[in-house]
Protein backbone atom coordinates (compact mmCIF):
# COMPACT_ATOMS: atom_id res chain seq x y z
CA UNK A 1 0.00 0.00 0.00
CA UNK A 2 1.17 3.78 -1.01
CA UNK A 3 1.57 6.31 1.50
CA UNK A 4 0.33 9.24 1.28
CA UNK A 5 3.27 11.31 0.07
CA UNK A 6 3.98 8.80 -2.90
CA UNK A 7 0.80 9.23 -3.92
CA UNK A 8 0.84 12.78 -3.94
CA UNK A 9 4.38 12.41 -5.72
CA UNK A 10 3.05 10.40 -8.38
CA UNK A 11 -0.11 12.80 -9.25
CA UNK A 12 2.25 15.72 -9.31
CA UNK A 13 4.40 14.19 -11.59
CA UNK A 14 1.59 13.47 -14.00
CA UNK A 15 -0.13 10.65 -12.64
CA UNK A 16 -3.25 11.76 -12.73
CA UNK A 17 -5.28 8.85 -12.24
CA UNK A 18 -3.09 8.23 -9.33
CA UNK A 19 -5.51 10.97 -7.24
CA UNK A 20 -7.89 7.89 -7.56
CA UNK A 21 -6.48 6.05 -4.38
CA UNK A 22 -6.79 9.54 -2.27
CA UNK A 23 -10.30 9.77 -3.29
CA UNK A 24 -11.10 5.96 -2.09
CA UNK A 25 -9.31 6.28 0.68
CA UNK A 26 -10.37 9.52 2.34
CA UNK A 27 -13.90 9.73 0.76
CA UNK A 28 -15.98 8.31 3.26
CA UNK A 29 -14.63 10.17 6.23
CA UNK A 30 -14.65 13.51 3.83
CA UNK A 31 -18.88 13.04 3.09
CA UNK A 32 -18.95 12.33 6.99
CA UNK A 33 -17.02 15.63 8.54
CA UNK A 34 -19.39 17.33 5.62
CA UNK A 35 -22.01 15.38 6.91
CA UNK A 36 -21.56 16.68 10.13
CA UNK A 37 -21.51 19.79 9.89
CA UNK A 38 -23.98 20.31 7.30
CA UNK A 39 -27.05 17.53 8.58
CA UNK A 40 -27.45 17.02 5.40
CA UNK A 41 -26.20 14.27 3.16
CA UNK A 42 -26.66 15.62 -0.54
CA UNK A 43 -24.91 18.97 0.10
CA UNK A 44 -22.14 16.76 2.24
CA UNK A 45 -21.24 15.28 -1.24
CA UNK A 46 -21.53 18.28 -2.65
CA UNK A 47 -18.48 19.86 -0.30
CA UNK A 48 -16.68 16.19 -0.44
CA UNK A 49 -16.18 16.82 -4.63
CA UNK A 50 -15.25 20.40 -4.08
CA UNK A 51 -13.21 19.47 -1.35
CA UNK A 52 -11.35 16.97 -3.32
CA UNK A 53 -10.93 19.23 -5.78
CA UNK A 54 -9.38 21.76 -4.11
CA UNK A 55 -6.82 19.47 -2.83
CA UNK A 56 -5.90 18.45 -6.53
CA UNK A 57 -5.26 21.87 -7.24
CA UNK A 58 -3.28 22.70 -4.17
CA UNK A 59 -1.78 19.23 -4.39
CA UNK A 60 1.75 20.40 -4.83
CA UNK A 61 1.80 22.52 -1.33
CA UNK A 62 0.78 19.47 0.66
CA UNK A 63 3.76 19.14 2.74
CA UNK A 64 3.29 15.71 4.31
CA UNK A 65 3.54 16.65 7.56
CA UNK A 66 0.85 14.73 8.65
CA UNK A 67 -1.65 12.71 6.80
CA UNK A 68 -3.32 13.37 3.92
CA UNK A 69 -6.79 12.80 5.40
CA UNK A 70 -6.15 15.50 8.09
CA UNK A 71 -5.50 18.40 5.36
CA UNK A 72 -8.11 17.46 3.21
CA UNK A 73 -10.38 17.08 5.85
CA UNK A 74 -9.58 20.25 7.30
CA UNK A 75 -10.26 21.62 3.39
CA UNK A 76 -13.53 20.09 4.33
CA UNK A 77 -14.53 21.19 6.96
CA UNK A 78 -13.77 24.92 6.07
CA UNK A 79 -16.34 24.31 2.99
CA UNK A 80 -18.93 23.13 5.07
CA UNK A 81 -18.87 25.67 7.45
CA UNK A 82 -18.84 28.37 4.85
CA UNK A 83 -21.49 26.99 3.47
CA UNK A 84 -23.59 26.39 6.71
CA UNK A 85 -22.88 30.42 7.16
CA UNK A 86 -24.15 31.25 3.79
CA UNK A 87 -27.30 29.14 4.19
CA UNK A 88 -27.98 30.69 7.80
CA UNK A 89 -30.43 28.35 9.00
CA UNK A 90 -29.20 24.81 9.34
CA UNK A 91 -31.92 22.72 8.10
CA UNK A 92 -33.19 19.88 10.29
CA UNK A 93 -32.20 16.57 9.04
CA UNK A 94 -32.84 13.44 11.04
CA UNK A 95 -29.87 12.07 12.98
CA UNK A 96 -28.62 8.72 13.19
CA UNK A 97 -27.99 6.42 16.32
CA UNK A 98 -26.46 8.27 19.08
CA UNK A 99 -22.77 8.30 19.54
CA UNK A 100 -22.99 8.70 22.92
CA UNK A 101 -25.30 5.95 24.18
CA UNK A 102 -24.47 5.90 27.62
CA UNK A 103 -26.19 9.48 27.54
CA UNK A 104 -29.58 8.17 28.88
CA UNK A 105 -30.72 11.93 29.33
CA UNK A 106 -30.95 12.39 25.35
CA UNK A 107 -30.75 8.51 24.04
CA UNK A 108 -34.15 8.84 22.34
CA UNK A 109 -34.75 6.20 19.83
CA UNK A 110 -33.56 7.44 16.56
CA UNK A 111 -35.57 4.60 14.21
CA UNK A 112 -37.91 3.12 16.42
CA UNK A 113 -40.73 5.06 14.46
CA UNK A 114 -40.60 7.70 17.31
CA UNK A 115 -41.45 10.77 15.77
CA UNK A 116 -41.38 13.22 18.75
CA UNK A 117 -38.04 11.54 19.64
CA UNK A 118 -36.93 11.67 16.49
CA UNK A 119 -37.76 15.61 16.28
CA UNK A 120 -36.35 16.51 19.42
CA UNK A 121 -33.09 15.33 18.38
CA UNK A 122 -33.05 16.63 14.78
CA UNK A 123 -33.52 20.24 16.83
CA UNK A 124 -31.36 19.59 19.10
CA UNK A 125 -28.52 18.15 16.84
CA UNK A 126 -29.39 21.96 14.45
CA UNK A 127 -28.51 23.72 17.95
CA UNK A 128 -25.36 21.86 18.35
CA UNK A 129 -24.30 22.85 15.02
CA UNK A 130 -25.83 26.18 15.05
CA UNK A 131 -23.51 26.82 17.90
CA UNK A 132 -20.75 25.32 16.79
CA UNK A 133 -20.95 27.19 13.10
CA UNK A 134 -21.19 30.20 15.52
CA UNK A 135 -18.17 29.82 17.37
CA UNK A 136 -14.99 32.60 16.48
CA UNK A 137 -11.86 31.21 14.78
CA UNK A 138 -9.77 29.46 15.91
CA UNK A 139 -12.27 27.88 18.15
CA UNK A 140 -14.87 26.60 15.66
CA UNK A 141 -12.10 24.90 13.59
CA UNK A 142 -10.38 23.14 16.54
CA UNK A 143 -13.79 22.23 17.64
CA UNK A 144 -15.02 20.75 13.87
CA UNK A 145 -11.66 19.24 13.39
CA UNK A 146 -12.16 16.81 16.95
CA UNK A 147 -15.95 16.32 16.52
CA UNK A 148 -16.82 16.64 12.90
CA UNK A 149 -13.45 15.39 11.72
CA UNK A 150 -13.03 13.30 14.41
CA UNK A 151 -9.21 14.07 14.34
CA UNK A 152 -6.76 13.76 16.92
CA UNK A 153 -5.41 17.06 18.07
CA UNK A 154 -1.61 15.42 17.46
CA UNK A 155 -3.19 15.61 13.95
CA UNK A 156 -5.51 19.23 14.20
CA UNK A 157 -1.84 20.75 15.41
CA UNK A 158 0.39 19.36 12.78
CA UNK A 159 -1.61 20.74 10.18
CA UNK A 160 -2.92 24.30 11.89
CA UNK A 161 1.16 24.46 12.26
CA UNK A 162 0.20 25.02 16.13
CA UNK A 163 1.72 23.89 18.92
CA UNK A 164 -0.51 21.15 20.68
CA UNK A 165 -1.10 23.19 23.86
CA UNK A 166 -2.07 25.73 22.02
CA UNK A 167 -4.59 22.99 20.27
CA UNK A 168 -5.73 21.95 23.60
CA UNK A 169 -6.58 26.07 25.16
CA UNK A 170 -8.14 26.33 21.60
CA UNK A 171 -10.56 23.12 22.27
CA UNK A 172 -11.36 23.89 25.87
CA UNK A 173 -12.35 27.75 25.20
CA UNK A 174 -14.18 26.60 22.09
CA UNK A 175 -16.35 24.13 24.14
CA UNK A 176 -16.72 26.43 26.81
CA UNK A 177 -18.19 28.84 24.09
CA UNK A 178 -20.46 26.13 22.96
CA UNK A 179 -21.48 25.45 26.01
CA UNK A 180 -22.38 29.35 26.42
CA UNK A 181 -23.87 29.10 23.10
CA UNK A 182 -25.78 26.31 23.67
CA UNK A 183 -27.66 27.82 27.03
CA UNK A 184 -28.46 30.69 24.73
CA UNK A 185 -30.30 28.75 22.35
CA UNK A 186 -32.74 26.62 25.34
CA UNK A 187 -30.27 23.95 25.69
CA UNK B 1 -19.85 2.42 10.48
CA UNK B 2 -17.63 4.59 12.30
CA UNK B 3 -17.84 5.93 15.75
CA UNK B 4 -16.37 9.10 16.90
CA UNK B 5 -13.45 8.97 20.04
CA UNK B 6 -15.19 9.50 22.76
CA UNK B 7 -13.53 12.92 24.54
CA UNK B 8 -11.27 12.73 27.21
CA UNK B 9 -11.13 15.36 29.78
CA UNK B 10 -7.13 14.91 29.39
CA UNK B 11 -7.33 15.81 25.94
CA UNK B 12 -7.36 19.69 27.09
CA UNK B 13 -6.27 19.47 30.59
CA UNK B 14 -2.05 19.04 31.19
CA UNK B 15 0.44 20.22 33.17
CA UNK B 16 0.94 23.08 31.66
CA UNK B 17 -2.99 24.16 32.04
CA UNK B 18 -4.55 26.74 33.64
CA UNK B 19 -8.22 25.67 33.25
CA UNK B 20 -9.83 25.37 36.64
CA UNK B 21 -12.34 22.71 37.57
CA UNK B 22 -15.37 24.48 36.59
CA UNK B 23 -13.89 25.43 33.29
CA UNK B 24 -12.86 21.71 32.34
CA UNK B 25 -16.26 21.02 33.56
CA UNK B 26 -18.13 22.92 31.31
CA UNK B 27 -15.86 21.89 28.66
CA UNK B 28 -16.45 18.06 29.75
CA UNK B 29 -20.51 19.09 29.55
CA UNK B 30 -20.42 20.64 25.93
CA UNK B 31 -17.99 17.97 24.33
CA UNK B 32 -20.78 15.17 25.71
CA UNK B 33 -23.44 17.67 24.26
CA UNK B 34 -21.61 17.58 21.05
CA UNK B 35 -21.21 13.81 20.86
CA UNK B 36 -24.61 12.97 21.44
CA UNK B 37 -26.01 15.28 19.00
CA UNK B 38 -23.47 14.08 16.27
CA UNK B 39 -25.47 11.68 13.75
CA UNK B 40 -23.65 8.53 13.06
CA UNK B 41 -23.50 7.98 9.04
CA UNK B 42 -23.86 4.52 8.04
CA UNK B 43 -24.28 4.43 5.12
CA UNK B 44 -21.92 4.84 2.52
CA UNK B 45 -21.16 7.66 -0.15
CA UNK B 46 -22.85 7.47 -3.31
CA UNK B 47 -21.50 4.89 -5.57
CA UNK B 48 -20.78 7.72 -8.42
CA UNK B 49 -19.36 10.32 -5.89
CA UNK B 50 -15.78 9.14 -6.35
CA UNK B 51 -16.02 8.88 -10.36
CA UNK B 52 -17.56 12.36 -10.48
CA UNK B 53 -15.36 13.46 -8.07
CA UNK B 54 -12.54 12.06 -10.60
CA UNK B 55 -14.57 13.23 -13.53
CA UNK B 56 -13.79 16.92 -12.14
CA UNK B 57 -10.30 15.98 -11.24
CA UNK B 58 -9.79 15.55 -15.18
CA UNK B 59 -11.15 18.61 -16.08
CA UNK B 60 -8.20 20.39 -14.02
CA UNK B 61 -4.98 21.60 -14.81
CA UNK B 62 -2.06 18.91 -13.76
CA UNK B 63 -0.91 19.99 -10.49
CA UNK B 64 2.90 21.12 -10.73
CA UNK B 65 4.96 21.14 -7.93
CA UNK B 66 5.67 24.65 -7.08
CA UNK B 67 8.48 25.95 -8.52
CA UNK B 68 10.48 28.37 -7.36
CA UNK B 69 11.40 30.60 -9.85
CA UNK B 70 7.87 30.09 -11.29
CA UNK B 71 6.47 30.95 -7.71
CA UNK B 72 8.41 34.26 -8.19
CA UNK B 73 7.27 34.91 -12.09
CA UNK B 74 3.36 34.35 -10.66
CA UNK B 75 4.34 37.12 -7.60
CA UNK B 76 7.08 39.59 -8.54
CA UNK B 77 6.86 40.86 -5.02
CA UNK B 78 8.87 40.56 -2.01
CA UNK B 79 5.65 38.14 -1.11
CA UNK B 80 7.03 36.14 -3.81
CA UNK B 81 10.46 36.35 -2.62
CA UNK B 82 9.33 35.29 0.97
CA UNK B 83 7.30 32.77 -0.89
CA UNK B 84 10.44 31.37 -3.30
CA UNK B 85 12.31 31.12 -0.29
CA UNK B 86 10.38 29.05 1.91
CA UNK B 87 9.60 26.86 -1.22
CA UNK B 88 13.25 26.55 -2.02
CA UNK B 89 14.21 25.83 1.74
CA UNK B 90 11.67 23.37 2.07
CA UNK B 91 12.89 21.69 -1.02
CA UNK B 92 16.86 21.78 0.15
CA UNK B 93 16.00 20.37 3.57
CA UNK B 94 13.15 17.99 2.21
CA UNK B 95 13.90 14.33 1.25
CA UNK B 96 14.06 14.80 -2.26
CA UNK B 97 16.87 14.16 -5.34
CA UNK B 98 20.42 15.51 -4.43
CA UNK B 99 20.62 17.66 -7.25
CA UNK B 100 17.15 18.96 -6.49
CA UNK B 101 18.10 20.18 -3.04
CA UNK B 102 21.70 21.35 -4.19
CA UNK B 103 20.23 23.79 -6.89
CA UNK B 104 17.27 24.81 -4.43
CA UNK B 105 19.95 25.16 -1.69
CA UNK B 106 22.04 27.62 -3.70
CA UNK B 107 19.22 29.32 -5.15
CA UNK B 108 18.40 29.65 -1.22
CA UNK B 109 22.20 30.52 -0.41
CA UNK B 110 22.03 33.14 -3.43
CA UNK B 111 18.84 34.90 -2.63
CA UNK B 112 19.91 35.50 0.97
CA UNK B 113 23.53 36.62 0.22
CA UNK B 114 22.12 39.11 -2.62
CA UNK B 115 19.70 40.46 0.46
CA UNK B 116 21.95 40.52 2.60
CA UNK B 117 24.03 42.38 0.61
CA UNK B 118 21.81 45.43 -0.35
CA UNK B 119 20.96 45.41 3.45
CA UNK B 120 24.70 46.56 4.41
CA UNK B 121 24.75 48.73 1.29
CA UNK B 122 21.57 50.03 2.62
CA UNK B 123 22.91 50.63 6.04
CA UNK B 124 26.34 51.87 5.34
CA UNK B 125 24.75 54.63 2.89
CA UNK B 126 22.28 55.53 5.68
CA UNK B 127 24.70 54.99 8.14
CA UNK B 128 26.48 57.62 5.82
CA UNK B 129 23.84 60.32 5.54
CA UNK B 130 23.76 60.36 9.37
CA UNK B 131 27.07 61.09 9.73
CA UNK B 132 27.54 58.07 12.08
CA UNK B 133 30.83 56.42 10.20
CA UNK B 134 34.01 57.46 11.65
CA UNK B 135 35.96 58.20 8.56
CA UNK B 136 33.08 60.91 7.39
CA UNK B 137 32.43 62.66 10.22
CA UNK B 138 34.46 66.36 8.58
CA UNK B 139 32.18 66.60 5.30
CA UNK B 140 29.12 66.38 6.84
CA UNK B 141 30.00 68.78 9.47
CA UNK B 142 31.20 71.50 6.59
CA UNK B 143 27.65 70.28 4.80
CA UNK B 144 25.29 69.82 7.70
CA UNK B 145 23.93 73.31 9.01
CA UNK B 146 23.37 72.54 12.65
CA UNK B 147 26.94 71.46 14.03
CA UNK B 148 28.44 74.27 11.86
CA UNK B 149 27.42 77.43 14.68
CA UNK B 150 29.21 75.45 17.07
CA UNK B 151 32.48 76.01 16.17
CA UNK B 152 32.11 79.19 14.35
CA UNK B 153 30.93 80.79 16.90
CA UNK B 154 33.81 80.66 18.99
CA UNK B 155 35.97 82.55 16.39
CA UNK B 156 33.41 85.05 16.02
CA UNK B 157 33.72 86.75 19.33
CA UNK B 158 37.31 86.50 19.08
CA UNK B 159 37.23 88.95 15.94
CA UNK B 160 34.54 91.08 17.57
CA UNK B 161 36.99 91.19 20.42
CA UNK B 162 39.42 92.59 17.81
CA UNK B 163 37.46 94.61 16.15
CA UNK B 164 36.11 96.53 19.52
CA UNK B 165 39.37 97.87 20.49
CA UNK B 166 39.48 99.14 16.66
CA UNK B 167 36.22 100.75 17.89
CA UNK B 168 37.77 101.97 20.90
CA UNK B 169 40.37 103.54 19.34
CA UNK B 170 38.04 106.02 17.00
CA UNK B 171 37.06 107.90 20.83
CA UNK B 172 40.87 107.76 21.16
CA UNK B 173 41.00 110.17 18.20
CA UNK B 174 38.36 112.38 19.25
CA UNK B 175 39.60 115.33 21.69
CA UNK B 176 38.66 114.28 24.98
CA UNK B 177 41.68 112.18 25.25
CA UNK B 178 43.86 115.01 24.06
CA UNK B 179 42.31 116.78 26.77
CA UNK B 180 42.46 114.48 29.13
CA UNK B 181 46.73 115.12 29.24
CA UNK B 182 46.35 118.52 29.50
CA UNK B 183 44.60 117.89 32.72
CA UNK B 184 47.30 115.52 33.45
CA UNK B 185 50.15 117.88 32.92
CA UNK B 186 49.15 120.00 36.00
CA UNK B 187 49.22 117.58 38.56
CA UNK B 188 52.40 116.62 36.77
CA UNK B 189 53.14 119.84 37.33
CA UNK B 190 52.08 119.56 40.93
CA UNK B 191 53.79 116.82 41.55
CA UNK B 192 57.34 117.97 39.90
CA UNK B 193 57.06 121.26 42.33
CA UNK B 194 55.69 119.46 45.18
CA UNK B 195 58.48 117.33 45.37
CA UNK B 196 60.38 120.29 45.88
CA UNK B 197 58.18 121.07 48.65
CA UNK B 198 58.50 125.01 48.04
CA UNK B 199 55.35 127.57 48.21
CA UNK B 200 54.78 128.18 44.49
CA UNK B 201 54.11 124.80 44.17
CA UNK B 202 51.07 124.76 47.20
CA UNK B 203 50.11 127.84 45.33
CA UNK B 204 49.66 125.81 42.05
CA UNK B 205 47.75 123.12 43.74
CA UNK B 206 45.70 125.23 45.83
CA UNK B 207 44.06 126.81 42.67
CA UNK B 208 42.54 123.89 41.85
CA UNK B 209 41.39 122.44 45.35
CA UNK B 210 40.53 125.71 46.89
CA UNK B 211 41.22 124.49 50.40
CA UNK B 212 42.62 126.38 53.41
CA UNK B 213 44.94 123.48 53.95
CA UNK B 214 46.37 123.34 50.81
CA UNK B 215 47.04 127.30 51.36
CA UNK B 216 48.98 126.67 54.35
CA UNK B 217 50.96 123.99 52.39
CA UNK B 218 51.97 126.29 49.56
CA UNK B 219 54.45 129.04 49.41
CA UNK B 220 53.27 132.71 50.01
CA UNK B 221 53.30 134.59 46.34
CA UNK B 222 54.61 132.40 43.63
CA UNK B 223 51.24 131.14 42.60
CA UNK B 224 50.12 134.34 40.72
CA UNK B 225 52.64 133.75 38.18
CA UNK B 226 51.10 130.92 36.80
CA UNK B 227 48.31 131.98 34.44
CA UNK B 228 45.54 129.85 35.04
CA UNK B 229 45.05 130.02 38.20
CA UNK B 230 44.95 133.58 37.98
CA UNK B 231 42.32 133.16 35.54
CA UNK B 232 39.84 131.83 37.66
CA UNK B 233 38.31 133.64 40.10
CA UNK B 234 39.17 131.04 42.97
CA UNK B 235 43.10 131.77 41.94
CA UNK B 236 42.82 135.53 42.31
CA UNK B 237 41.49 135.14 45.38
CA UNK B 238 43.82 132.91 46.73
CA UNK B 239 46.63 135.17 46.43
CA UNK B 240 44.82 136.50 49.75
CA UNK B 241 45.19 134.05 52.09
CA UNK B 242 48.59 133.58 50.47
CA UNK B 243 50.10 136.14 51.88
CA UNK B 244 48.77 135.68 55.12
CA UNK B 245 49.87 132.24 55.02
CA UNK B 246 53.32 132.70 53.68
CA UNK B 247 54.06 135.46 56.45
CA UNK B 248 53.12 132.31 58.96
CA UNK B 249 55.15 130.26 57.06
CA UNK B 250 58.41 132.59 56.52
Amino acid sequence: MLGDAAVVRAVIDGDREAFRVLVDRELGNVVRTAERVLGDRHEAEDVAQEAFVTAYRALATWRAEGPFGAWIARIAVRIAIRRAARRRVLPWTQPGRLADEDDRTLALPARTGDPEGTAVRGERARDVRQAVAALDEPYREVVALRFFADRSLDEIATITGRPLGTIKTHLRRGLIRLRDGLRELGE
Amino acid sequence: MTTPRRFDPREVDGPDSDATAAELAEALAAARSLETSLAEVSSPPSADLAERIMASVRHERSPRAAGILATLRRRPSPAGVVASLGIGWRRATGGGPLGVRATALAYVAAVVLLLGTMSGVAAYTAAGALGWLPGTSHPPDASLPAPTPAPLASPEPTEAEGSEPVESGEPADTEGPTETPEASRRPGATDNGGGGGDGSDDGQTASPGSSSDDHGDGGSGQPSATPRPTGTPKATETPKPTSSSGGSDG
